[in-house]
């Protein structure tokens, strides 16, 4: 699957669980960037993401996973 | 949540550490040292009293971006996690992982708890726990 197919994916996602409906994903974006990324909304986001990919992150892979370019890039992996 | 041996505090998020501290103070409760925990940009200090269970007021203090500012917009002054002593860290948050919790953090050690190894972790069903190694 390349970024773009994930991005597409990825992109109702987010804006549902970090409500924001015209959030458009860039690489950088971040809890510091975006002022509803809280970590319930970020866990709920993974969870979401584990079911439309039908992946499951590692622990370790969740603790390292900060922007939305860290999870294009670990969704791209699985 | 069979890794977890026992309660070890209640954690309360409040602004300012000494005007909570003050009306427990009143009632008979003891207060700790506050302790500075940078890692976490997180001022703490615990409250005892015979009989209660320990209780740790967690304040944002003067850091920028703590998580404590959060969830004192989110909840006001309000308790906001458990704390549970586990024999292995690393263990208990492997197990609890397993069992749907999401860790916010790699286990740090803390300060205020004895430069005991701690993290946070967050489930949709049971909130925020804090695990400690005893």
């Amino acid at each position: 699957m390349n970024r773009d197919e994930i991005i597409v994916r990825l992109t109702p996602i987010a804006q549902n669980d970090f409500e924001k409906q015209d959030m458009i994903l860039s690489d950088e974006q971040s809890s510091e960037t975006v002022d509803t990324w809280t970590s319930f909304a970020f866990m709920r986001f993974l969870s979401d993401i584990e079911k439309e990919f039908g992946i499951k992150f590692k622990m370790m892979e969740v603790l390292s996973l900060k922007t939305i370019g860290d999870i294009v890039e670990a969704i791209a992996k699985h | 949540m069979k890794f977890l041996k026992k309660l070890d505090h209640i954690g309360y998020a409040v602004n300012d550490i000494e005007s909570t501290a003050r009306r427990y103070i009143e009632s008979g409760w003891t207060m700790s040292e506050i302790y500075e925990e940078t890692i976490q940009k997180a001022r703490i200090a615990f409250l005892t009293k015979e009989g209660f269970p320990k209780i740790e007021l967690v304040s944002p203090g003067n850091y920028d971006h703590s998580p404590v500012d959060t969830i004192l917009k989110r909840s006001g002054v309000a308790p906001y996690h458990l704390c549970y002593v586990v024999e292995n860290v690393m263990e208990a948050m492997e197990a609890l992982y397993e069992e749907g919790f999401m860790p916010i953090f790699m286990p740090v050690e803390s300060i205020a708890m004895g430069n005991r190894k701690i993290c946070y972790l967050q489930s949709l069903q049971i909130g925020t726990i804090e695990i400690v190694e005893e």
